[in-house]
């Protein structure tokens, strides 16, 4: 739940006690996104609905996706340029690595979701535009390709089952932060 | 009757459907069908031949009207049921294809009331 730099900026400056304002309010964004894409994702596909209700959430859907593709690229700015709240004292290093290299799973499973996603849309056969909230048309990366597309499609589903994992990883973490070790990792992440 | 009329029930789906990727209601605003024939198959059945424009081109189409009437209600009425099959490549239209298949059920139910 700790991720603390260990770049310079971070250790020439007094480590702040709580995330800032703007991290905290990101990362509740991010988390409320990433749970109705999953939610949304999950509808889209299985749910027993007519064709126009389908295409306008497979809309929705990618609306949604970037929308959380620039959320994620603004946490990511924000990582490097704010230092983090020191790891509780008695965190041990093992428990601090882990917590690290969980977030940095996110990152990356985040970014391939997104990814993953763009690729798919953009090599369809059915070449449907991705109106961003019917605001631009979102370029897509490469031409019709069904193999692509459809190799995109079973790493978009199996990215997004990793990122449920790790989902539940994080919030049992934080629990046992709040409730067993009876640290603050979770209340400084608290709006 | 007008491709822009188009509604599928998705303002956003209707959109995509009026592009350049089906109906290309903004080049071909009018899908067009004109009867050369009628037959009679039996006391319920019809059959009409003509052609069908869409996109620009001309094919001959083939419509199997199925007629019931109906007396129960005060006012007699006449129920129609027309359907065909409408191959869209023929037309140009390969959007999807073979995602999206290539005939289309075309079916037109309307009802006509003794006055």
């Amino acid at each position: 739940m700790n991720w603390q730099r260990a770049s310079a900026p971070a250790a020439t400056k007094a480590a702040p006690q709580r995330w800032s304002a703007a991290t905290i309010a990101l990362h509740w964004l991010s988390a409320v996104l990433i749970l109705i894409l999953l939610g949304l994702g999950w509808l889209m596909v299985h749910g027993d609905l007519e064709a126009s209700t389908k295409f306008d959430l497979y809309q929705l859907h990618k609306s949604l996706g970037f929308l959380g593709l620039a959320l994620l690229a603004l946490r990511l700015g924000a990582r490097l340029v704010q230092a983090s709240p020191p790891a509780p004292p008695a965190m041990p290093p093992w428990e601090h690595r882990l917590a690290g290299l969980a977030h940095v799973a996110f990152y990356l499973l985040l970014l391939a979701a997104a990814l993953t996603g763009w690729l798919l849309v953009s090599a369809a056969i059915v070449a449907i535009p991705t109106r961003f909230f019917d605001l631009i048309v979102i370029p897509n990366l490469v031409r019709p390709d069904a193999s692509l597309s459809a190799n995109m499609a079973f790493w978009h589903y199996v990215v997004s089952r990793l990122l449920v994992g790790l989902l539940v990883l994080h919030i049992a973490a934080a629990l046992k932060h709040h409730f067993v070790d009876r640290n603050d990792v979770l209340t400084r992440m608290l709006p | 009757m007008q491709s822009q009329s188009i509604d599928v029930g998705s303002a956003s789906f209707s959109d995509y459907l009026r592009s350049d990727a089906f109906l290309n209601a903004s080049r071909f605003s009018e899908i067009v069908f004109s009867s050369t024939a009628v037959e009679k198959i039996d006391e319920h059945d019809i059959r009409i031949t003509g052609d069908l424009t869409m996109l620009g081109v001309t094919r001959p189409l083939t419509v199997d009207v199925e007629v019931r009437r109906r007396t129960a209600q005060s006012r007699a009425r006449l129920e129609f049921t027309a359907r065909a099959k409408i191959n869209r490549l023929e037309f140009g239209m390969n959007s999807g294809f073979p995602v999206i298949s290539r005939d289309v059920d075309l079916v037109v139910a309307s009802e006509a009331q003794e006055q």
